[in-house]
């Protein structure tokens, strides 16, 4: 006999008197259905928290108005026609560089074009002087809608190969007008004294 | 219910009574009692498959009966108060020599763990190990409370005369 066989018998005899058991096991079922029920929709809920923040977040987050760029006309095609250089400060006349380089091609051997000056520029009638590296200068002019040149150092077909080439490029860079300097300096009004 | 496995069944209709006593004699109630066990074995149903796969279902179950013990006695509206009192005492014509009412006034004054280790050790039979893990404490922690517990039962039952061979 145990030493403590005096407290297990007393403990039998509280629990002598047991009324009966509720009928069945029904109820722990359902109570563990409702228990793993729960379970999963609490998984259920702390997976879909995050998702619903972020379709909160971006419902929430600033987006451009669409009416703003609907209220804009529709681009125009006619755009594409416009003076590229609308806007700008850029000459739209026959550049110097381009008619420079043609006639510099054009030269024949031995002649070449000294150094050009600062105030190079056309002349009301269209004419361009250019100095020739052997002393003289040579004179391009592109007028009504034709080209030529002159220049002692050069022959009539020298002349001619150069008025061709300073054509060709004037065409290519669409016949624009033939647009002189402003004044010179010494041409412009003395503010100062006005 | 016919998801639930049968073996849970056969497993539920065998250790309800058992598990229903101990705990009574854990909260000292039966309606309590009934709900503890209920709780316990719903919490079992849930990990069925693998509390029964770890081979260890009665220290699972007997633990989350302790613990619901436990867990019902922290709640400041717990349904039972410890109280040198019993509300209801039974008269002397209703039970003539008053021992339960004494015992149960003896468990009802152990403090809540103390109460679960005297229960198991002496009314499960568990060794000292076996309470120490049902309790998730040490096993200097069970002897000494056990010790305690059952000296205060052993003064209670003294005191009723119900140890000198009385009938209980």
């Amino acid at each position: 006999m145990k030493e403590d066989e005096d407290v297990r018998a007393a403990l039998a005899a509280l629990v002598a008197e047991e009324p009966d058991l509720p009928s069945g096991a029904d109820d722990i079922e359902r109570r563990g259905m409702r228990r793993r029920n729960r379970r999963y929709a609490v998984l259920g809920a702390l997976a879909l928290t995050p998702v619903l923040a972020g379709a909160v977040a971006v419902g929430v987050w600033p987006s451009p108005a669409p009416t703003q760029s609907s209220a804009l006309p529709p681009a125009s095609p006619t755009a594409e026609t416009v003076d590229p250089n609308a806007g700008s400060q850029l000459a739209t006349g026959f550049p110097l560089g381009s008619a420079v380089d043609a006639v510099a091609v054009a030269l024949p051997s031995g002649v070449t074009l000294a150094e050009l000056p600062m105030d190079l520029s056309w002349q009301a009638d269209g004419s361009l002087g250019l100095p020739l590296a052997g002393g003289g200068s040579l004179t391009v002019k592109v007028a009504d809608g034709s080209c030529s040149a002159s220049a002692p150092a050069l022959s009539g077909s020298q002349a001619t190969a150069v008025a061709d080439a300073l054509c060709t490029a004037w065409r290519a860079a669409g016949s624009p007008p033939i647009m002189p300097a402003d004044p010179s300096t010494g041409e412009q009004p003395d503010l100062a004294a006005q | 219910m016919s998801e639930t496995p049968e073996d849970f069944r056969e497993y539920a209709a065998a250790r309800r009574s058992a598990l229903r006593r101990t705990a009574f004699l854990l909260c000292g109630d039966w309606h309590l009692a009934d709900d503890l066990v209920q709780d316990a074995l719903a919490g079992l149903f849930v990990r069925w498959r693998r509390v029964r796969a770890g081979g260890d279902v009665d220290p699972y179950v007997r633990r989350m009966l302790v613990n619901g013990y436990l867990a019902t006695h922290r709640r400041k509206w717990r349904r039972e108060v410890a109280t040198a009192e019993l509300p209801d005492v039974a008269d002397g014509a209703a039970e003539p020599d008053g021992t339960r009412e004494v015992l149960l006034r003896a468990l009802a004054g152990l403090q809540p763990s103390q109460r679960a280790v005297v229960v198991l050790r002496y009314w499960e039979d568990l060794s000292v190990e076996q309470t120490a893990a049902a309790l998730g404490c040490s096993t200097g922690n069970v002897k000494s409370q056990a010790s305690r517990g059952l000296a205060h039962l052993r003064t209670a039952l003294a005191t009723s005369g119900a140890l000198e061979g009385e009938p209980v």
